[in-house]
């Protein structure tokens, strides 16, 4: 079995929404519902976040890698080859929408400025209007990785 | 085991880190602007680098060593490599040596201007007089990662 890595700028929004479509566990556009959405203290740490296992027995993760996100996959695939594994054992499948270097710096307004209430509002705004591009290359992706 | 030594663009102090637990370069003294420019990848590098793990040599342990360039994406870098050799089942078989915490202003300045400004002559003075200052930091800690991995690359504890 092998591991799926949804990797966006953040771990905890679109990469987040992106793994659950993947794993068909999205009700209702419902993103407040899905376990860590939009907890930046999850994120903060850089580990990636295991969400579940999907029909298959792959374990599917996301990962937050910052503004970078090209860099963050090309690194991560080339560890992949380092430490002698294959994309047949991780693969990287990243999630770029609009507006996500915005949810990235949603984590850098202090609590005390409304931080948190900003990050809920402006990332239910954005993935509301990214939610049908991230449906679209969820439906890709699930084609490419069954041939 | 494989250690990367990461830094912001993969060609000075990660370089010179790696080069120092190869024993690629005298620990003994502070190198000349000659001797840095003779490792491979110092000062070479180019903006498509970023993010390669790149292939420095194999030390005395038999432990492979690699440098990577990773932009400004932190101290979390090192979080990213080792959370994805866990889930690969692989965590004991990687150290990630984050070299930033060694760079000072002069480095920062030098190789900016050399490596994204390509003003290489204007550049590398000021990255050679930075390098030779942090010299006895990068040697602490390519000497520190250096014990730390003794024999473990031939899989003696």
């Amino acid at each position: 079995m092998m591991k799926i890595i949804f990797l966006g700028t953040t771990g905890v929004h679109h990469s987040l929404v992106a793994a659950n479509i993947y794993l068909e566990r999205l009700q209702d556009n419902d993103f407040e519902m899905l376990e860590g959405y939009a907890d930046l203290e999850k994120d903060n740490s850089g580990f990636p976040i295991y969400v579940a296992q999907d029909e298959q027995g792959n374990q599917v993760y996301t990962l937050g890698a910052g503004k970078n996100i090209r860099i963050g996959k090309k690194t991560i695939e080339e560890l992949v080859t380092v430490l002698g594994y294959s994309s047949r054992d991780l693969l990287v499948k990243p999630i770029s929408i609009k507006g996500d270097n915005i949810l990235y710096f949603l984590g850098k307004i202090p609590r005390l400025m409304g931080g948190a209430y900003l990050n809920l509002f402006i990332s239910n705004y954005i993935l509301n209007k990214e939610i049908s591009y991230i449906e679209k290359e969820i439906a890709e992706f699930k084609i490419s990785i069954s041939h | 085991m494989k250690i990367i030594y990461h830094c912001f663009g993969g060609a000075h102090s990660s370089v010179l880190a790696a080069a120092l637990h190869l024993g690629l370069i005298d620990k003994k003294k502070s190198p000349s602007m000659e001797e840095l420019l003779a490792l491979p990848y110092f000062d070479k590098t180019c903006d498509e680098d970023f993010g390669s793990i790149r292939f420095m040599g194999i030390d005395e342990s038999g432990n492979e060593v690699y440098i990577l360039g990773k932009k400004n994406m932190g101290k979390r870098y090192s979080n990213i490599l080792l959370g994805i050799a866990e889930i690969l089942g692989a965590k004991n078989e990687l150290i990630a040596v984050d070299c930033m915490s060694r760079v000072n202003l002069n480095m920062k300045l030098g190789g900016f201007t050399s490596r994204r400004m390509g003003m290489v002559k204007l550049g590398r003075p000021v990255l050679g007089w930075g390098t030779r200052a942090t010299f006895k930091a990068l040697v602490n800690l390519a000497e520190i990662t250096r014990l730390k991995t003794m024999h473990k690359g031939r899989g003696i504890k």
